[in-house]
């Protein structure tokens, strides 16, 4: 039984004690023009992906190539970034630039482990007007900037081409029109959806039902007034009512996407990640996609976005501004949009022919009109596997929406409050 | 019984030299012993001892691996445990875990044993096939028994072939995660306790199991009143074994179920995880539930020692 040693928790915790001391200060550093800043820096960036991976190694060579002066090395974290990362804070070993999830920012920034870009941002000449402004503000805290987006993905319908014309259905333009297209694609071992347990599937419902994660002064988790009722009520029908929705893995699949490239679902709500992915594992299947119709209140969508920051410890912060500055630029984001990865967090590319040439790409970038950024503070983990649980008690048929949300939003309040 | 006389032998030696000889090679040799513990100790000492005494220092303060202050907190960690949900179900969920675990896996063990220290045909075949799953590393078994435990895995597909056809998706189920991870654990663990068994029933001498036949006793007789009671000390270490190891369960629900679904595979060491990396502001807290683990493991070890550790006589 190889299990986990006590010791080896206490280890990890023993490594904090070991590395008392750490990170010297800034020192900034007097170039004042671009070709003259030296410097190494470590870059961390999330590699679950080995497509996205190899990509992002690409960047930093052509980043190199540009500033000779730099040298970056890539460290790749296969999975499990934020816990590697925040490890790596606590003994004072952190990379000099970093991926920035909203999960990475939540924590860190507060304890003032990510370096405030403003004053460096206008020593290097990048605006923050250069951005879409939904994604700046998750980056933002008491007037600082920890991070720029890299990019973003929102989510939309896809639906199977080819299922829904052997079933003589047009593509969807209303929730009563999916309902109705699920019921009839639902057959045998296929499903019309693949609805995940997923808050970052369902808090789209939510806010479109005019519901709320949080209160607006985020102190508070309110997320089972009878606006988040109703929402978890019409999201779970599909399932438990009309049994035309089921769990990813009880398809047989690892998650939504999946299901919908085996056709055992015929309309999964995902991001721009579909697109990438049917491409090299499901070439043949035929899909489109539609915006997220209205919710009964209004449109909604959700907002995933990345950014790049620096280290508060870094030492060239120069240099690490300069690949910040290079890796959220129009080069390289204009080479993830045509990869296909995620959209574009530039407006200088919304009219890029990747975007309008391709309608679902186009579909997705619109929706950023409307889309909630997904992110709720220092305990969202909590929070999240508090709604989490609460979607999978009401699907699994443990719990009603109701007494499944009062439960969770106590759990999340307990987090809230320090418990 | 090799494993309980090895540790005796040396130390008996070592006393007699040091005193038979005199001076100058005595003083070496400890030197010498001294030299080759070194290494071992300091390891543990640093990595060991001073971060237990550290995890101890930590649990009585609010600690938070990213902020700078961490204050005193005195007990509260410890009493908030009583009240804590998620620390109670993981309790639940270990314990359960560990009873179905030590159970079958010691007797599973053993049965194997008593049939490998029979004379049957192609014992090496079966010792070597056997003792396959424990040689893996527990984290590769678990991603196997992913695609065993798929809606349309293996363990699916031979229920099919006997004609019981279902799609149940076992680590996905409330009911099923648990047992699913028990009976994996089961599977990887008894083969390499069926080789202390084994070891220790070649030690069993010959002429008890002859008197016995002697008098008329048969197999089963023989296994209850003769095998089980001799082997009382090897089962007791297989059981502490079992336990300490049960209890600590990790490697096998994080990487199949993360503890879900709806925490129903949710251990203690899960818990203490999340609490150190996900949750940054817990690590008093992960220190308490982790120190809380230690006390239950010490305290079952040294009560297996007592229920079944007993001397017999004949």
């Amino acid at each position: 039984m190889r299990s986990m040693r006590l010791g080896l928790a206490l280890a990890a915790v023993g490594s904090v004690l070991l590395a008392a001391c750490g990170g010297g200060n800034n020192a900034g550093g007097g170039a004042t023009n671009e070709a003259d800043v030296t410097g190494t820096i470590r870059a961390a960036n999330w590699g679950g992906n080995p497509t996205e991976n190899s990509l992002v190694k690409k960047y930093e060579a052509d980043f190199m190539a540009k500033y000779p002066k730099i040298k970056v090395t890539q460290e790749e974290i296969p999975d499990h970034f934020e816990d590697k990362i925040k490890t790596e804070m606590s003994a004072n070993n952190e990379p000099d630039a970093m991926y920035v999830s909203t999960a990475l920012m939540n924590f860190a920034a507060p304890n003032g482990r990510l370096l405030d870009l403003n004053p460096l941002m206008s020593k290097w000449g990048v605006s923050a007007d250069e951005f879409i402004p939904t994604l700046m503000t998750p980056w933002q805290l008491s007037g600082k900037q920890y991070a720029l987006p890299k990019d973003f993905g929102d989510l939309v319908l896809f639906y199977n081409k080819s299922m829904f014309t052997a079933a003589g259905l047009q593509a969807p333009t209303s929730w009563d029109d999916i309902r109705s297209a699920a019921k009839t694609l639902t057959k045998g071992s296929v499903k019309g959806l693949s609805l995940p347990a997923d808050a970052a599937r369902f808090d789209a419902f939510l806010f479109g039902y005019g519901g709320q994660v949080l209160s607006s002064d985020k102190t508070k988790a309110v997320f089972n007034d009878s606006k988040a009722q109703d929402a978890l009520t019409f999201y779970s029908s599909f399932q438990l009512q009309d049994k035309s929705s089921d769990l990813p893995d009880k398809l047989g699949a690892t998650w939504p996407g999946d299901a919908f490239g085996k056709q055992k679902a015929a309309m999964v709500i995902e991001g721009g990640w579909l697109i990438p992915y049917m491409h090299d594992t499901y070439p043949s299947v035929s899909y489109g996609s539609i915006k997220l119709p209205k919710f009964p209140v209004k449109e909604s969508s959700l907002l995933f976005t990345n950014g790049w920051g620096c280290s508060a410890k870094t030492k060239n912060q120069d240099a690490c501004m300069l690949f910040v500055k290079y890796m959220t630029g129009k080069v390289v984001q204009q080479q993830v949009l045509q990869s296909g990865f995620a959209l574009p967090s530039r407006k200088d590319l919304g009219t890029d022919p990747a975007i309008t040439a391709n309608p679902d790409v186009k579909n997705l970038f619109d929706s950023a009109t409307f889309a909630t950024a997904w992110t709720f503070g220092p305990h969202e983990s909590k929070i999240n596997d508090a709604q989490n649980n609460a979607i999978q008690s009401v699907l699994l048929g443990k719990s009603d929406v109701k007494s499944a949300l009062d439960k969770a939003v106590q759990e999340a309040n307990s987090a809230l409050s320090g418990g | 019984m090799a494993v309980s006389v090895a540790p005796k032998a040396p130390a008996a030696t070592a006393k007699v030299n040091r005193r038979s000889k005199g001076g100058g090679m005595a003083i070496a040799q400890r030197r010498a012993g001294l030299l080759f513990v070194t290494p071992y100790i300091l390891f543990f000492l640093l990595l060991q001892l001073a971060a237990f005494a550290f995890a101890i220092w930590v649990s009585f303060h609010h600690y938070d691996l990213l902020a700078l202050d961490n204050p005193f907190v005195g007990l509260r960690n410890y009493t908030r445990l009583t009240v804590n949900e998620d620390f109670l179900i993981a309790l639940r969920n270990t314990t359960e875990y560990a009873v179905v675990v030590v159970i079958l896996q010691t007797a599973f063990a053993l049965l194997l044993a008593v049939l490998l220290n029979s004379k049957i045909k192609g014992r090496n075949f079966f010792r070597t096939t056997w003792y396959t799953p424990s040689v893996a590393s527990s984290v590769v078994i678990s991603m196997i028994f992913l695609y065993v435990y798929h809606p349309t895995g293996l363990l699916n597909s031979i229920l099919g072939l006997v004609g019981i056809h279902t799609t149940e998706a076992y680590l996905q189920s409330t009911t099923w995660a648990l047992p699913a991870i028990m009976f994996l654990n089961v599977w990887t663990t008894a083969p390499t306790f069926m080789l202390m068994f084994l070891a220790a029933l070649q030690d069993i001498p010959k002429e008890i199991y002859e008197a016995s036949s002697v008098d008329g006793a048969s197999a089963a007789r023989k296994l209850f009143s003769i095998t089980i009671p001799l082997l009382r000390p090897i089962i007791f270490l297989v059981v502490s074994l079992g336990i300490i190891g049960a209890f600590q369960i990790f490697d096998q629900a994080f990487i199949m179920t993360k503890g879900g679904p709806l925490k129903a595979t949710l251990t203690v060491a899960l818990l203490i995880y999340d609490n150190l990396f996900v949750d940054t502001g817990a690590v008093g807290v992960a220190c308490a539930e982790a120190i809380v683990l230690g006390i239950i493991i010490f305290a079952l070890t040294l009560i297996s020692r007592r229920v079944i550790d007993t001397k017999i006589e004949y």
